[in-house]
């Protein structure tokens, strides 16, 4: 028992990445009924984008703010560019583009940052564009490494990590505020309006565009918040990260209730400590597939998710 | 030249392992609507069995005759896949759109899992020992003939029951089609003829590995179902011709197109979607305006 209820504490930290990157997820889905199979590599890309900037010198906070702009906008941009003009066509046509972007992704930052799991420092490859970058940021004496808490909290047989705490509470202060924002900002409000009626939602003046774009934005940047916490927990980023990570991110978006937000902090959550579960009770190999069982038996009782309310198809 | 012949035979079974994929899915994705993104997943699970039948049942029966062997293998392939769509199907086909893909997805993923814990056939290994029964005759004989029969099916009542059901559920129940069935028939069907794939190219390759059941894999079958066209069977197997070849082809490119040829390969899936979202079989009947007319017309328009 006191096993268990350790394990319970450990599985926070995996889960809350999930649950990090499964919210990006269930925002796009909410707006668009579009799985952005793209958004596991926008996590990939953001965890090795904030730890070459943290390495190069610049100090967490500022690696972390300019990560999740920079890749907030790509994410924008690659929405105007490959989704937009799939809108009306299908469902089909903007998911196999998101497929192939992720594809595009994955081996792009192979080409040119090299196969192999990078972690801190992590050094530019050789070339003209490092060379520039190294021009513009000359390498720091010290670098200063972001360091999570190394303490424990040891209350006899359960020892939590402070790392693990501090995730956890980063995350559910991510979703509060996210759950916060759609309710009472005006963005916010559009976004919901749009998931629940696009028609009429554009009818009382709902700018369409823009609020899509927003919803890309923000999901962009809680996958990049989600890599550097993956990246400092595990110090290890490589470039299929996003494709594993991103499977089972979105596994938990549609275990918590796609397109609800709390339901990916608990549908993370779930997942996480299934997870961590199996590898303590000796059953690791089973790990992968665990998230995805878990997921077929909720998804064959309560279709719509943990938290997810049940909709009526009009006919 | 007779170089050529010997490296292009791998590529040649592989497009026609990959068309006879990409048929199976075509009759779930186009013919009955349904995204399976686990569709890898009947094709190891059928190459397994297969395998395991040549390797371990076949010899215990007595069976050595290759022929023989090999056709036995084909069905026991098919056959097991069949089962494993059934249990698919008859849970899942309650849920709808997104959430049946999700499911498939999660049973490919869970497939892969148990795949890789099963120590008699190779566990995370995967199965060698294999016969090399099959040949390129055998794989474009299977591709006729499931090619031949599907164009058949579509034909019939319970062919023409699935399309209906794809392009409206609730008009279709209304004139007595039963829903459900026709989607059982349509993913029971096609996974049975991914489970033959399956068969065929682990006696080519002489092996097979859990990774078969990846979901990269799976995508590369709604690939090429998506971007050859979902609404015919030529366009599965024109699809099935890209996606092999294109990427064998880039081989042959200067070295830094080579290199990259993910990259490239990527971008031309990107562009197919976004200048041709019907697929490319779509774009070639715009440039073949008569053929256009002809099949519009047979296949009454397609959603």
């Amino acid at each position: 028992m006191i096993d268990f209820i350790q394990y319970l504490f450990d599985g926070l930290a995996v889960g809350s990445v999930y649950a990090l990157i499964a919210l990006g997820y269930s925002m796009v889905f909410g707006v668009l009924q579009l799985v952005n199979f793209a958004h596991g590599e926008l996590f990939m890309v953001g965890a090795y984008f904030v730890m070459y900037a943290i390495s190069l010198g610049l100090p967490w906070p500022l690696a972390l703010a300019l990560g999740m702009c920079s890749v907030g906008f790509f994410a924008v941009i690659m929405e105007r560019l490959c989704y937009k003009p799939l809108r009306g066509a299908g469902k089909l046509a903007p998911l196999i583009t998101a497929v192939g972007l992720s594809l595009l992704l994955q081996n792009l930052v192979q080409a040119i940052l090299g196969p192999n799991p990078q972690s801190y420092p992590a050094s530019l490859p050789e070339g003209s564009f490092s060379n520039a970058l190294k021009a513009i940021f000359p390498a720091p004496e010290k670098i200063q490494l972001p360091q999570l808490p190394d303490g424990l909290f040891d209350w006899g047989e359960i020892v939590v990590r402070h790392r693990d705490l501090l995730i956890f509470i980063v995350a559910v202060a991510v979703t509060l505020g996210l759950e916060l924002f759609l309710r009472k900002s005006r963005p916010g409000r559009g976004i919901r309006a749009l998931a629940l009626q696009p028609n009429a939602a554009k009818l009382v003046g709902v700018p369409f565009d823009f609020t899509i774009s927003i919803t890309f934005f923000i999901g962009a940047a809680l996958a990049v918040l989600a890599g550097l916490l993956q990246g400092m927990a595990d110090n290890q980023v490589t470039p299929y990260m996003g494709i594993s990570s991103g499977l089972k991110a979105f596994a938990a978006a549609v275990l918590g209730g796609i397109g609800v937000i709390p339901g990916a902090l608990v549908g993370g959550l779930v997942l996480g400590i299934a997870e961590r579960l199996l590898v303590g009770y000796d059953l690791s190999t089973y790990k992968d597939g665990a998230a995805f069982f878990i997921l077929i038996i909720v998804l064959l009782l309560r279709p719509q998710g943990l938290l997810g309310k049940a909709r009526m198809v009009k006919v | 030249m007779e170089q050529l012949i010997e490296y292009s035979i791998l590529p040649l079974m592989l497009f026609g392992i990959t068309a006879i994929q990409a048929l199976g899915l075509q009759l779930i994705l186009g013919g009955a609507g349904l995204l399976s993104l686990g569709h890898a997943a009947f094709y190891a699970i059928g190459g397994y069995s297969a395998a395991a039948f040549s390797v371990y049942a076949g010899p215990a029966l007595g069976i050595t005759q290759p022929f023989l062997l090999m056709s036995l293998s084909l069905i026991a392939g098919g056959f097991s896949a069949l089962i494993a769509g059934l249990l698919v199907a008859v849970p899942c086909l309650r849920l709808q759109g997104d959430y049946l893909a999700m499911a498939t997805l999660g049973f490919a993923e869970i497939s892969g899992t148990a795949l890789k814990n099963i120590e008699s056939v190779g566990g995370t290994r995967g199965f060698t020992g294999i016969a090399k029964l099959s040949s390129l005759a055998w794989v474009f004989v299977t591709l006729g003939l499931v090619w031949w029969a599907l164009s058949r099916f579509r034909r019939t009542g319970l062919g023409m029951a699935i399309q209906a059901t794809r392009d409206d559920e609730i008009a279709s129940r209304s004139l007595g089609i039963n829903t459900y069935s026709a989607k059982l028939s349509a993913f029971v069907v096609g996974s049975a003829i991914a489970g033959i794939a399956g068969a065929l190219y682990v006696h080519a390759l002489q092996f097979i590995s859990p990774d078969e059941a990846d979901f990269s894999r799976s995508v590369i079958i709604v690939l090429a179902v998506v971007i050859g066209g979902m609404t015919s069977l030529f366009g599965s197997v024109l699809g099935a011709l890209i996606l092999v070849a294109v990427p064998e082809a880039l081989r042959f490119a200067p070295d830094a197109i080579r290199e990259q040829r993910m990259i490239y390969f990527a971008l031309i899936v990107i562009f197919v979607m976004l200048f041709s979202p019907k697929g490319l079989q779509s774009l070639l009947m715009r440039l073949l305006p008569r053929r256009k007319a002809k099949t519009a017309t047979a296949r009454g328009g397609s959603k």
